[in-house]
């Protein structure tokens, strides 16, 4: 259901981290203006795989979608277009296995936040392989990340 | 500043907010006047009521704090205080003196049933260029703004205000001769209808009081407006940034809002009560240090704090906090107990 208090502070939380993030970006993160709809229910982040990594140069795109009951909901978010980085947490069709997109979720935590962990997790990465599980995955699960019951990878990649 | 009564009659509302006739902005506490603070009304007889318009900080008359709404007739040399004294400084911010404004004007102008009590004895009144009375008049404020200037404790105000009064009429006098010579007949004239009822003083208070109906001028002059013109900035600026940290910090980091019923956690981390509550019902975890949920206390320092600055924001805000406010009320029911204690603690703390 639908409560105008939830609806209310969910439009105020975005307003303020939209304008934070188009005033001071990450590096190498631009939100992509014409993504976003007067809801403000669905945004486009760009990225840059930061220098000094193995995404040096690439550039990458991340769909954010947020529910009526963000930010207790964690927003759902996938990569999207051409290049899907290679990384052993992103599966080939763009979800990605971050722990705090799903059950480490918190109402403290941001746009901003959950950039900076993907540039984070993508930085650390030694190897650039696939998810053992990507063929699996992909021709199984639901289209939205949130629906799947992760067993997430440990960190060591 | 100057507020004359002139031709016009008008009620003129004073405070900060926007839609007033004279907007007075604190450069030392933003929120120490309200919106619309007080209204100063002139009455049919010659006279300005001031009304306090339930003032957040009151408006004071002599030292005297008035009553919310009950109009007070101002009378001449009445020090009129809106808002309070801060604690570290030695004057209030907005101090004014009510004065009388001896005029050339002739008095039929101003109702008729007091017409024989500025006319001379022949019948005739004085009349002058009304251009240049003022231009003398402004002389004569300029000189009290100057000499109010000087003055640095309320008390010494005060007295020296009386003092100013005095000397700010010979100079008009000086100006312009003929008032004197007016005013001596209007003396000469109670004199010989009243022989030996008042004494002098009571007779010269007598002419005041009648000048006072004839012309009634209010001269609010404002101490702050001639300091500094750079320390005022400086004040200002301090003052916006206090407010925009304050905000900053009062804001709960779940909807981004100013904390609308602040819960306190066992952790010290703070929400509304609203934005902890739904996250609870989830995971009893502080979405900030994620510890355990314990405890979770109602926060009433940092709620009077938020009403505090809200009262100090655009009409817009506040009507989107009321909103907020009943939209989560009706979705967790009110505590009636706790909102009229928190009434009555807004109302005794300012
Ligand atoms: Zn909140
Ligand atoms: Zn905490
Ligand atoms: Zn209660």
């Amino acid at each position: 259901m639908l409560c105008g208090a939830t609806m209310a502070s969910m439009q105020k939380r975005l307003q303020k981290e939209l304008l934070a993030l188009q005033r001071d970006p990450p590096p190498g993160m631009k939100v992509d203006e014409k993504s976003i709809q007067a809801s403000l229910t669905q945004w486009i982040v760009d990225m840059e795989g930061a220098s000094g990594t193995l995404y040096e140069g690439e550039r990458f795109q991340l769909l954010f979608k947020f529910s009526s009951r963000y930010p207790f909901d964690s927003p759902e978010v996938v990569f999207i277009g051409d290049n899907i980085p290679v990384h052993p947490h992103v599966y080939s069709n763009g979800h990605i296995c971050l722990s705090i997109l799903t059950e480490d979720w918190s109402p403290a935590l941001s746009v901003q936040s959950v950039c900076l962990s993907i540039v984070s997790m993508l930085s650390s990465c030694k190897d650039k392989k696939r998810p053992p599980d990507n063929a699996l995955y992909v021709r199984t699960c639901d289209k939205n990340p949130k629906k799947t019951k992760w067993w997430y990878h440990d960190d060591n990649c | 500043m100057c507020i004359r009564r002139g031709e016009l009659l008008k009620i003129l509302v004073l405070g900060r907010g926007p839609e007033v006739d004279i907007r007075l902005v604190s450069h030392m506490s933003p929120l120490m006047l309200s919106r619309k603070h007080c209204t100063l009304t002139p009455t049919a007889d010659g006279f300005w009521n001031i009304i306090d318009n339930k003032s957040l900080n009151g408006v004071f008359v002599n030292g005297i704090h008035l009553e919310p709404l009950v109009p007070y007739t101002l009378i001449p040399d009445d020090i009129v205080q809106l808002g309070i004294r801060l604690q570290n400084k030695t004057d209030p911010e907005f101090q004014y003196i009510f004065l009388k404004e001896p005029s050339l004007t002739p008095c039929h102008e101003h109702g008729s049933n007091k017409q024989d009590w500025c006319q001379n004895k022949d019948g005739k009144t004085g009349k002058t260029d009304f251009v240049e009375e003022s231009s003398r008049v402004d002389h004569t404020i300029d000189h009290l703004a100057t000499h109010l200037q000087a003055t640095s404790s309320s008390q010494l105000l005060q007295k020296q205000t009386k003092k100013i009064l005095v000397k700010g009429q010979q100079d008009v006098g000086q100006n312009c001769p003929e008032i004197v010579e007016q005013c001596t007949n209007d003396k000469v004239n109670d004199g010989i209808a009243q022989p030996g009822v008042m004494n002098r003083s009571e007779c010269e208070e007598r002419d005041l009081h009648r000048l006072n109906l004839c012309w009634q001028c209010l001269v609010i002059y404002n101490r702050e407006s001639i300091l500094d013109p750079q320390a005022k900035t400086r004040q200002k600026e301090a003052a916006c940034h206090t407010m925009s940290v304050m905000e900053s910090e009062l804001q709960c980091s779940i909807c981004s809002e100013l904390f609308i019923k602040a819960m306190t956690l066992n952790c010290s981390h703070t929400f509304c009560s609203h934005c902890i509550n739904e996250w609870r019902n989830r995971k009893a975890e502080c979405p900030v240090c994620r510890k355990a949920v314990s405890t979770c206390t109602p926060s009433l320092a940092i709620n009077l704090c938020v009403e505090h600055i809200v009262l100090g924001m655009d009409e817009d805000i506040q009507q989107h906090r009321r909103e907020l406010l009943a939209a989560r009320t009706k979705k967790e029911g009110v505590c009636v107990p706790c909102i009229v204690f928190l009434f009555f603690k807004l109302y005794f703390l300012f």
